[in-house]
């Protein structure tokens, strides 16, 4: 799943001098950013501050206005199969005619490419990462009549079938359930574990204090970026809220 | 072999060439219409449609004669610049879409009927049938016509067919798809040469102000029933060479215009399914929606 030893010194994802924007209105300006190997990371930052089209820019959604992405060392176009994306829920056509397998087989095409059969090596991983978010029993249900925490099961486990090396995933909780989240999450952990690298844009700083290892704190740039603790210090979330969303300590979580 | 099938036909042979040729139409324009509907583009689709008639017209003036191959050629590269005209717009100008289709829309059906009317007043139309490109005329529908549709057509279908897990993965999650390596451009301009064909065999037909309608009603009557794209195309298809078949024959026997016959066909169906259907129509969605709403009222 994870090659380490082909990039030790190389980060995940790498931004240098990133500026994004929409319709001529900069969004996004001077990121730099390296994301480490294995690390359960989250984009965090107040409505507007830029982290969609952090994530949009640097899988070339959006045209970047300046700067460059890299991949593993790699431009995205050489290492497409490494890196597994979750857009945000309403990027994905409503209501369209596809059964939850059908998704999770979208996840095998970066290997297979628009033309050849899937194998029965994509059947197995298909099946294994159904299995792991626990909608083996959903393979065949239109994705319309899924709940939303149902769903985004079946969207992770698309990112999970395609065994990349970088999920990056967009807002994956929302309109998702409590126990939904939490699976999930315990799930993105494991799969840090063994070496695989998550990036999610995340709006709930409590969660991704208690959960993740890793930030970047945005507000229209990096305001701060490292290990959680440090990267949402009491003076970093001020400068990049105004305030200070967080005074009290975050209370536990129930698992 | 064509000559055999029109031939074999229990009917007139006039009117086995109508039966044939609207069948296949409304096989391939309801098969084509998920890319408009499933991309959310119909009234992109429908500027395009209503853009084939400058285009006809034009073609009459140079040529100087109705040969309908000028004619659709005509009908083909006027719904393309307009595909160009509203992609650039949106694209290059920051014009909203609903803004560039509603310009192209209107910009096209005035200089269609500019011109229509310019070559009327020349005493040409009545001989040329060019009113046959407003409001569609299935009646004077010749052999060619049909090995012509056939022939794109299949051409068409074939491309929708291998070009499936693309256009349908990009249809279902942009996003996704283009991060693996789905080129966006061409996944719309595939789309749109698709649709363009679809038009420009439907336009002499069922005119181009009511053609969309035939590609978009056969995909909303066939999404009620279906719950796969890859079973949606085929029965969407089969609604509209049935709305074809039925408004073709019907027009002719009742003398009206092809276009709003087929249209009214295929909508009727489609009204039908969205009311009807069994899981996802609107009666069985209330039916069942009341009882979810019972069965949380008993668990409280």
């Amino acid at each position: 799943m994870a090659h380490p030893e082909q990039h030790e010194d190389t980060a995940a994802l790498s931004l240098r001098d990133l500026r994004a924007g929409y319709n001529g209105r900069t969004v996004l300006r001077g990121v730099d950013l390296d994301v480490p190997h294995g690390t359960f990371g989250a984009v965090v930052g107040p409505n507007g501050s830029g982290k969609s089209t952090l994530v949009k820019a640097s899988l070339g959604l959006l045209a970047a206005t300046r700067g460059s992405a890299r991949f593993f060392g790699s431009p995205l176009a050489r290492v497409r199969s490494r890196v597994a994306y979750v857009p945000q829920q309403d990027a994905v056509a409503e209501d369209f005619p596809i059964t939850a397998v059908q998704v999770v087989e979208m996840g095998r095409y970066p290997h297979r490419g628009w033309f050849r059969r899937l194998t029965s090596e994509d059947d197995i991983a298909v099946a294994e990462a159904m299995e792991a978010t626990g909608v083996q029993g959903l393979a065949d249900t239109p994705l319309d009549e899924l709940s939303g925490g149902q769903r985004q099961r079946v969207f992770l486990a698309r990112a999970l079938a395609q065994r990349a090396d970088l999920l990056i995933l967009d807002e994956p909780f929302t309109a998702v359930d409590a126990r939904t989240e939490s699976d999930l999450l315990s799930l993105l952990e494991r799969l840090c574990a063994t070496g695989v690298t998550v990036l999610a844009v995340h709006h709930d700083l409590r969660t991704v204090r208690d959960r993740f290892a890793y930030a970047v704190l945005l507000a229209g740039t990096v305001v701060a970026e490292g290990p959680v603790g440090d990267a949402l210090s009491a003076d970093n979330l001020e400068r990049a809220y105004g305030i200070a969303p967080l005074a009290q300590p975050a209370a536990t979580v129930e698992a | 072999m064509l000559n055999w099938l029109l031939n074999s036909l229990p009917l007139p042979y006039p009117d086995a060439v109508v039966v044939v040729g609207t069948a296949a139409l409304g096989f391939v324009a309801g098969a084509l219409g998920p890319l408009l509907v499933l991309r959310r583009r119909a009234m992109f689709g429908d500027a395009m449609s209503h853009a084939t008639l400058p285009g006809v017209a034009i073609a009459f003036l140079l040529a100087g004669a109705a040969s309908p191959e000028y004619l659709l050629l005509g009908a083909a590269a006027s719904a393309s610049a307009a595909a160009l005209a509203m992609t650039a717009m949106v694209r290059s100008a920051r014009i909203a879409p609903d803004a560039a289709i509603g310009v192209v829309l209107s910009v096209s059906l005035t200089l269609g009927l500019v011109l229509l009317t310019h070559i009327a007043s020349t005493g040409d139309s009545q001989q040329a049938g060019l009113n046959a490109y407003l409001l569609g005329q299935a009646a004077g529908m010749v052999e060619q016509d049909i090995a012509l549709t056939l022939t794109l057509g299949t051409i068409a279908l074939g491309c929708l067919l291998v070009w499936f897990r693309l256009l349908r993965s990009a249809s279902f999650d942009p996003g996704f798809s283009a991060v693996i390596g789905a080129r966006p451009w061409i996944v719309d301009a595939a789309s749109t040469g698709l649709l363009a064909v679809a038009i420009v065999l439907g336009v002499r037909t069922v005119g181009a102000i009511l053609m969309v309608a035939l590609l978009v009603a056969p995909c909303v009557a066939a999404r009620q029933l279906t719950t796969t794209l890859a079973r949606l195309v085929p029965l969407a298809g089969l609604i509209g060479a049935v709305a074809g078949v039925a408004g073709g024959v019907v027009s002719g026997k009742a003398e009206l215009p092809a276009g709003p016959v087929i249209v009214l066909i295929a909508t009727t169906v489609a009204v039908l399914a969205v009311l009807f259907a069994p899981r996802r129509g609107v009666v069985a969605r209330r039916r069942t929606g009341g009882q979810a709403a019972r069965d949380v009222e008993g668990a409280r």
